[in-house]
């Protein structure tokens, strides 16, 4: 059943990231467009006119692009967050919970299709600027930069290689999680349901906070990875158990469609 | 012969108010079973709960012998009081998306009355006026060779000639070894249709009798007991 529903969602949700991230790519190609035009034309004699024009027109190009690809971020966790609430404890989960199949199935499909578009996102992100870059990289110093990032936070590739992309992973995961956590203990408040899914985020919000901070200090003094990196991946699975959990729970047990 | 639904002192609380309060009663295979009351009385509350949309407070509901969760949602066929389908969906993909979840889902008689209703399932949903969206909804519940058919309010929202034709569909549709309950307040409409009827007042069964007891015991139709019953 994972698998329909997995095909499910993945049509739902398609009708929103197909236009959001070829938007993007159409916008990351004229952009390499413009910045072609731009370097050639540094280039060449100096036309004042002509020059003036595209960098003024390069700027802002570049200052929406940038808007354009926080919002592909922010709007994909809005639209995770909307489809959620929307498929699971409004109009449309009489549709959903009357499916033949466990809620911790949905959820799962649920969590799996926000990893999917946010892997997708970051892939398409991280495309765009390489092909910025393309045709230029001998000029870029990449391997000094990178040997200046790993030295300044002093980070050993070998014995904390494994935890950034557990983290990495973990997050993915954890995220979405805690968002639909926080609707499902919305749906415990008789009224307000939607404050309750707010409040109960920023509480919690607030709280993973607090802890973070706490240990950072506790575990901080020898250097920024030593220790914490092991804490954070230990608190984002055990967080991410509890959400999955949480969110099970009361789907399965409190739900209220009303 | 097997109990299709089973309702065990069940209570169901929103709050402080009780919706339903100390519910039983069963539901045997081939009846149509009109679930009567006001607005107001739990008739939603109490179909809800069957399909897992609500969980009661305190008692235990089983559909087929089983607790209701997968199992059971895969033999009860449920048509709610509202829009539950993506407009944006065209009327074909609804249709695929029943066939993938409902094993019993038959696909062929979907498509045959949607083109006795000459509804293009190639439509998006939010093209169809409201009764047509309504009568789409009650052709993928219909469709279903399910062992219980929970109707809230099918015939609520729409015209007098759409509710003969309703009815119909639903005669002609559904599954003769399964049961129907049809939550209405419309009575006349559909008391030809009943063989058993169930009052609800206030959250709690005020009498539950077969339609022929009715009309011996009390020389009246339904409507007439009805309107008895819960006169203002």
């Amino acid at each position: 059943m994972l698998g329909k529903l997995l095909k499910k969602d993945f049509s739902s949700t398609c009708r929103f990231f197909i236009p959001l991230l070829g938007g993007y790519t159409v916008a990351a190609v004229l952009g390499k467009i413009l910045f072609e035009i731009v370097l050639s034309q540094s280039q060449v004699p100096y036309n004042s006119t002509f020059f003036d024009g595209i960098t003024i027109f390069s700027i802002f190009y570049l200052i929406i692009c940038i808007v354009y690809l926080i919002a592909c971020y922010v709007m994909t966790s809005v639209f995770i967050v909307y489809d959620f609430y929307k498929t699971m404890v409004s109009d449309h989960g009489y549709l959903t919970h009357t499916l033949p199949v466990k809620t911790s199935t949905l959820i799962w499909s649920k969590t799996l299709m926000s990893a999917f578009w946010h892997i997708l996102v970051n892939l398409i992100i991280g495309l765009s600027f390489l092909l910025l870059f393309v045709g230029h990289l001998k000029d870029v110093p990449v391997m000094d930069i990178f040997y200046s990032f790993v030295h300044a936070i002093d980070f050993k590739l070998n014995s904390y290689s494994f935890y950034t992309v557990v983290n990495g992973i973990l997050e993915l995961f954890n995220g979405p999680l805690m968002f639909f956590a926080c609707i499902a203990i919305g749906q415990l408040w008789k009224n307000h349901r939607i404050m309750g899914a707010v409040l109960s985020y920023i509480g919690m919000y607030v709280l993973i906070q607090i802890i973070s901070t706490i240990v950072l200090v506790i575990t901080g003094n020898s250097s920024i990875f030593t220790g914490y990196m092991i804490y954070a991946t230990l608190f984002s699975l055990i967080t991410t158990v509890l959400f999955f959990l949480v969110t099970n729970y009361i789907l399965s047990n409190k739900l209220n469609l009303e | 012969m097997n109990t299709i639904l089973e309702y065990s002192h069940v209570t169901k609380q929103f709050g402080s108010m009780h919706a339903l309060y100390d519910v039983n009663f069963t539901i045997e295979p081939g009846h149509i079973i009109g679930l009567l009351g006001p607005n107001g009385s739990g008739k939603t509350t109490m179909i809800k709960l069957a399909c897992g949309l609500l969980v009661p407070t305190s008692g235990s509901l089983t559909v087929c012998g089983e607790p209701v969760g997968p199992g059971s949602k895969a033999r009860i066929s449920y048509l709610p009081d509202k829009n539950y389908l993506s407009e944006w969906m065209k009327v074909s993909r609804i249709i695929d998306l029943f066939h993938d979840f409902y094993d019993n889902f038959d696909r062929n008689k979907s498509y045959e009355m949607l083109k006795r209703l000459n509804i293009n399932p190639e439509q998006k949903l939010k093209t169809l006026s409201k009764g047509t969206r309504e009568k789409v909804q009650l052709i993928l519940v219909m469709s279903r060779n399910a062992d219980l058919y929970l109707l809230d309010e099918p015939i609520g929202g729409v015209d007098p000639a759409a509710r003969d034709y309703i009815l119909q569909t639903i005669l002609t549709n559904y599954n003769e070894n399964g049961s129907i309950l049809i939550s209405t307040h419309l009575i006349s409409d559909v008391e030809q249709v009943l063989d058993q009827i169930i009052f609800l007042k206030n959250g709690s069964i005020s009498l539950q009798s077969s339609v022929d007891d009715i009309r011996e015991n009390h020389q009246k139709s339904v409507d007439e007991l009805f309107r008895e019953v819960f006169q203002c």
